[in-house]
């Protein structure tokens, strides 16, 4: 086993746990909160003026201007 | 039902990371695709994760012997399957892992035999035999669209010109699959469902709104991850304090990448652009296979005992 690669990890281990223990729940939260903004954008209809680029805005291929969304304009 | 079985699996014991689970399905693409036009894959996931929590639970002993299970409970899970099996080609090799997973013969038997009267139930009106229909339906098959399709077997054998050999190759794949996971059979439950999720995904023709099969090694990397270190053995090679902290770290970041790129826009993975975005296709390739390596080269719990009981003492936080 090699010493020095397993104190390199316990370090980074210990770092990142630390740093999870601190921030981690306020980043979950935000993470959470992006994933049900995201989602009722995506699935609800009445939202697609909010992300679907209007027809002739830009000069972009139809499958390229929604990029939220699936749906062509 | 997939949000339900998310966070009670995980293992996830704080709410912030109850809510991470219970949302991790919504926003991604494939969800809204296979929503928007009417695609199975929700339809089959939740399935096959409903009999899953049915079978083994969060993986621990007494869910996973095979007899100490009720028989409504066997027959329920046996039902959860058929209706899986109605797009074989997503749910097969998950299917059949989450059987051997699960053991007992019980709800094999149920499942086949559930299979073969709806089956036959669904032939006899069309005056045709099953063996025909089945014939009929992979001959469908071989006209699929493979440029469109994303990071599967499929897409690759055509790219590199093997047409021609892509049903030997998903049959090996889906025996192979087995078989491993037949031999280990006594690891984590959910470590095994996980990876014979990315096979499901992996073997055959599969387009981007199938991502939403995702979620099930999702679930075996978050129970990994709270589970933890602290119950590991194996090799010493893989048990010594660092290596454990690395791997829990990695486990994390690789939850994290497939969460993100699961959000990347659909023209981006439909393959209407496939050089302009060869990127992303590669980018995803490489996370999903160092997702599997990684899971399966793991250290393991010693057993199957208390996944989730255990973690909420052993791992508060992250794996802490």
């Amino acid at each position: 086993m090699n010493t020095r690669t397993d104190a390199r990890g316990t370090r980074i281990h210990r770092t990142v746990t630390a740093l999870w223990t601190r921030y981690g729940g306020i980043l979950l939260w935000v993470v959470v909160a992006h994933a049900v903004i995201t989602a009722v954008l995506r699935l609800i209809p009445a939202f697609d003026a909010l992300i679907v680029v209007p027809d002739g805005a830009i000069d972009l291929p139809n499958s390229m201007r929604s990029l939220y969304c699936y749906r062509a304009p | 039902v997939i949000s339900v079985v998310a966070v009670r699996a995980s293992c996830a014991d704080r709410l912030a990371e109850k809510a991470f689970l219970f949302v991790f399905i919504l926003p991604l693409g494939a969800t809204m695709i296979a929503v928007w036009i009417g695609q199975l894959g929700l339809h089959v996931t939740a399935a096959l994760l409903g009999a899953a929590w049915l079978l083994v639970g969060d993986g621990s002993e007494a869910a996973t012997t095979g007899p100490s299970r009720s028989r409504a409970r066997d027959a329920a899970a046996a039902a959860l399957l058929t209706i899986a099996l109605v797009k074989p080609t997503l749910s097969l090799p998950l299917l059949v892992v989450i059987l051997i997973v699960a053991g007992g013969w019980r709800p094999t038997v149920l499942t086949a035999a559930l299979y073969g009267v709806v089956t036959l139930i669904a032939a006899v009106p069309q005056g045709r035999s099953p063996v025909t229909l089945a014939f009929e339906w992979l001959s469908r098959e071989e006209i699929m669209n493979l440029p469109l399709g994303s990071v599967n077997v499929y897409l690759w054998l055509y790219w590199l010109g093997f047409e021609g050999s892509m049903i030997p190759v998903s049959l090996i794949i889906l025996i192979g699959a087995s078989v491993w996971a037949w031999r280990y059979r006594a690891a984590p439950s959910w470590l095994l469902i996980g990876i014979a999720a990315l096979v499901s995904r992996l073997w055959i023709h599969h387009r981007a709104f199938d991502d939403v099969l995702l979620i099930v090694p999702a679930i075996a990397l978050f129970q990994a991850t709270k589970t933890g270190p602290a119950a590991m053995t194996g090799p010493a090679i893989m048990t010594a304090p660092g290596r454990r902290g690395v791997a829990t770290v990695a486990t994390a970041l690789l939850i994290a990448a497939v969460y993100v790129l699961g959000h990347a826009p659909y023209a981006y993975l439909s393959g209407e652009h496939p050089g302009r975005w060869l990127f992303i296709e590669v980018a995803r390739t490489i996370v999903w296979l160092t997702r599997r390596a990684h899971v399966a080269r793991s250290p393991v719990p010693a057993g199957r005992g208390d996944q989730c009981i255990g973690a909420v003492t052993r791992a508060p936080s992250l794996d802490a």
